[in-house]
């Protein structure tokens, strides 16, 4: 067993930080504020390779693998939630979509463009009537000639405004059964808009938005895996997905743990620093404690991805719901730590709570993961 | 043209430091992340920058000849040399991701150990089969502030060291280097081959991409003894006798009230107190 990080790993990780400390600090409450989304950013983190870490080198990826990919989303996620959710979107469920399902052409198309940050990717499943359970999805795609039809409207996409390529699921008619199917289209596409744009409680940098599908028609070729198997790409590559949002939870309650540590030795009250109160020193401890543990979990679950794992859908649904439920917890400890001036918006804390709330939400809310645990066990 | 950059791990800025309760004149490095002199980083970008511009142009270089390594590969490289233990790869790896073609590592304890005469000593040695037109270094060390290496190695290799360097113009004769000095500037033209410790404002280190990290992985880093370079280490000149960690705070005073009578005692407790006016 060898818990050192490969030389690359270390120094993408290391680079993440510096990135994330550099470029993304500064500007971080600002964008929270404002709900302001910097694609210039984003596409800055593309450039350095950090928006194809998984996709193979032949496809314009730096392959560093998942290991690497999660500590580096740690890392960001410290600085900028919502620039974290970006990179996970791109890798893991745009990205790995497109290398595990896509034809030659597509992949050679889309993954250069999205592995260098020339364009930004979205994964487009939920619907108003369909959360947990994607299944009971309405948006349609019809035989139409040698295309397809599309019609309907998603909503909650990440990344949605600011898309270049969009992974979208729809219902299909299989042989007179439904099921559904997947397609990747080019922004641009007629027939295809952005919906509403969500005005958000966290993650306030990032885009979520409705799109909105009429009439859009699409070649044969834009048809994502086999026809029919919509359901199981989705669910597959959320099982890599969630290492993402588990980076981002463990990344923002690694960053409150921090800000924790520096307030408590700071704030006198009693004639002493709260640091020496047992009391504080026990929440900080828990905290200390629980984020390691995510983060112990977090890289071995990369691994198993990294080393090709075939499924590792009980793992991951086990670190996402730790990770997000560990990180609800020391975002509300850190709160706690920090008194009143945690509650206010000049002390990073109160942002941090805020962000930490989605990651128990989405790609599968606590009480689905749970569900797929259990079936897990269960058998 | 090859260029020449003097590399050296030390730990993270955000390390906490300290000292070894066994090791006289060390510090506790077992939880301590290693990183590469932050000022060397500029030093690395400036050459990769010149090599990128297409090299400097022919003019002076050392003179290799015997008792260097035969080092001199194409020729317009820039090339890492460091005196280091083991774990200062690490920091080499990350200098080659920035874009040196290759390092140099002496990691014989005699030599890393060695106070700075000596290892500019060692590192002129084998630095002179490389035969550069110019040597670049970090300011100095963030940690001990050391900022003698790049002019020891200069006076071994007889040629000209200029401090401080803020920016940088080559032709294939000379360095012309910009100081930033109390209440202006100085330039400083110098005859190439030279030596030029780089200062912070010099560039701007760029981020190391992943390509270019796993491009790295494929750079030698080239281990060098003493004996290979045909140098010895010699009698310790120098040595850091102790470190000690700075005292803690004592706790201060506390004057309340209005401000003029706040300043009037502040006043009687700097003269008649703490004796500092
Ligand atoms: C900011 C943001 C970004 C998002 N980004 C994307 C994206 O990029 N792409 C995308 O496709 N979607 C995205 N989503 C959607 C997200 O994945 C869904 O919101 C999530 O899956 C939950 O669905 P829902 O909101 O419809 O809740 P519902 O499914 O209506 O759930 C309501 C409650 O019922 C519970 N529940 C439901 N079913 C069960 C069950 N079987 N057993 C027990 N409890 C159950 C849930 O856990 C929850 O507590 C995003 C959402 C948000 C808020």
């Amino acid at each position: 067993m060898d818990f050192q990080f490969s030389d690359e790993a270390r120094m993408a990780i290391d680079g993440a930080k510096r990135f994330a400390v550099e470029k993304l600090g500064p500007g971080a409450a600002e964008r929270d504020e404002k709900a302001e989304v910097e694609v210039k950013l984003l596409k800055e983190l593309g450039e350095l390779g950090y928006l194809g870490m998984t996709v193979p080198e032949e496809h314009g990826g730096s392959a560093l693998g998942a290991v690497a990919y999660a500590g580096s989303v740690v890392e960001v996620a410290k600085v900028d939630a919502g620039v974290a959710v970006a990179m996970s979107v791109q890798n893991s469920l745009v990205n790995d979509a497109i290398e595990h399902f896509g034809t030659e052409a597509q992949k050679g198309e889309f993954l250069p463009k999205l592995a260098s940050g020339g364009w930004i990717g979205c994964f487009s499943l939920t619907e108003a009537n369909a959360g947990s359970d994607p299944a009971s999805m309405r948006t349609t795609a019809v035989k139409d000639g040698d295309g397809y039809l599309l019609n309907g409207t998603k909503n909650f996409t990440t990344n949605g405004a600011i898309a270049d390529a969009v992974i979208v699921f729809t219902r299909c008619d299989l042989g007179g059964k439904p099921a559904n199917s997947a397609f990747l289209l080019k922004k641009g596409t007629p027939g295809f808009s952005i919906g509403k744009h969500e005005n958000k409680m966290g993650i306030r940098s990032s885009s979520t938005t409705e799109m909105v599908f009429t009439n859009c028609r699409l070649p044969k070729e834009a048809l994502l895996g086999e026809e029919g198997k919509g359901l199981k790409i989705a669910l597959t590559t959320l099982d890599g997905g969630r290492i993402g949002i588990a980076a981002q939870a463990i990344g923002i309650a690694e960053a409150a743990l921090d800000e924790s540590v520096r307030y408590s030795k700071e704030r006198v009250q009693f004639g002493k620093p709260i640091a020496e109160l047992e009391g504080i020193q026990f929440m900080l401890a828990d905290m200390a404690t629980e984020v390691e543990v995510a983060k112990t979990m977090l890289f071995r679950v990369a691994w198993m991805k990294e080393s090709g794992a075939k499924r590792y859908t009980k793992e991951a649904a086990m670190l996402k719901l730790f990770a997000s439920e560990m990180s609800h917890r020391v975002c509300h400890k850190a709160i706690q730590v920090h008194g009143g001036y945690g509650f206010m918006k000049e002390y990073k804390v109160e942002r941090l709570y805020r962000d930490q709330r989605i990651t128990e939400i989405y790609e599968g809310t606590s009480e689905i993961q749970r569900f797929v645990i259990a079936r897990g066990i269960l058998g | 043209m090859n260029i020449a950059v003097l590399l050296r791990q030390v730990p993270d800025t955000e390390a906490k430091v300290v000292p070894d309760p066994d090791l006289r004149g060390r510090i506790m490095e077992s939880e301590i992340k290693f990183i590469l002199n932050p000022y060397d980083e500029y030093a690395v970008e400036e050459a990769v920058r010149i090599i990128e511009r297409g090299g400097l142009a022919p003019g002076g270089q050392v003179p290799g000849g015997a008792g260097g390594l035969p080092l001199s590969g194409g020729g317009g490289e820039a090339v890492g040399f460091c005196i280091g233990p083991d774990r200062a790869e690490t920091a080499l790896r990350s200098a080659l991701a920035l874009g040196l073609a290759r390092a140099v590592l002496v990691s014989d304890p005699a030599a890393v150990e060695a106070d700075v005469v000596t290892q500019g000593r060692i590192l002129a040695a084998a630095i002179k089969g490389f035969a550069p037109s110019l040597i670049l270094a970090g300011r100095e060390l963030i940690d001990t502030q050391e900022d003698a290496l790049a002019a020891v190695v200069a006076h071994f290799l007889d040629i000209p060291h200029v401090l401080g360097a803020g920016k940088i113009t080559l032709d294939g004769e000379k360095a012309v280097v910009l100081r930033e000095v109390e209440g202006g500037s100085l330039e400083i033209a110098a005859s190439l081959p030279a030596a030029v410790s780089c200062s912070k404002g010099l560039n701007e280190p760029r981020y190391p991409s992943l390509m270019a990290i796993k491009r790295s992985k494929a750079k030698e880093i080239r281990k060098v003894s003493l004996a290979e370079l045909g140098v010895q280490s010699g009698p310790q000149k120098s040595r850091i006798a102790e470190l000690k960690a700075p005292p803690p705070r004592a706790a201060g005073v506390r004057v309340e009230g209005e401000p003029a009578v706040v300043a009037a005692k502040g006043i009687e407790w700097m003269a008649d107190v703490a004796k500092v006016i």
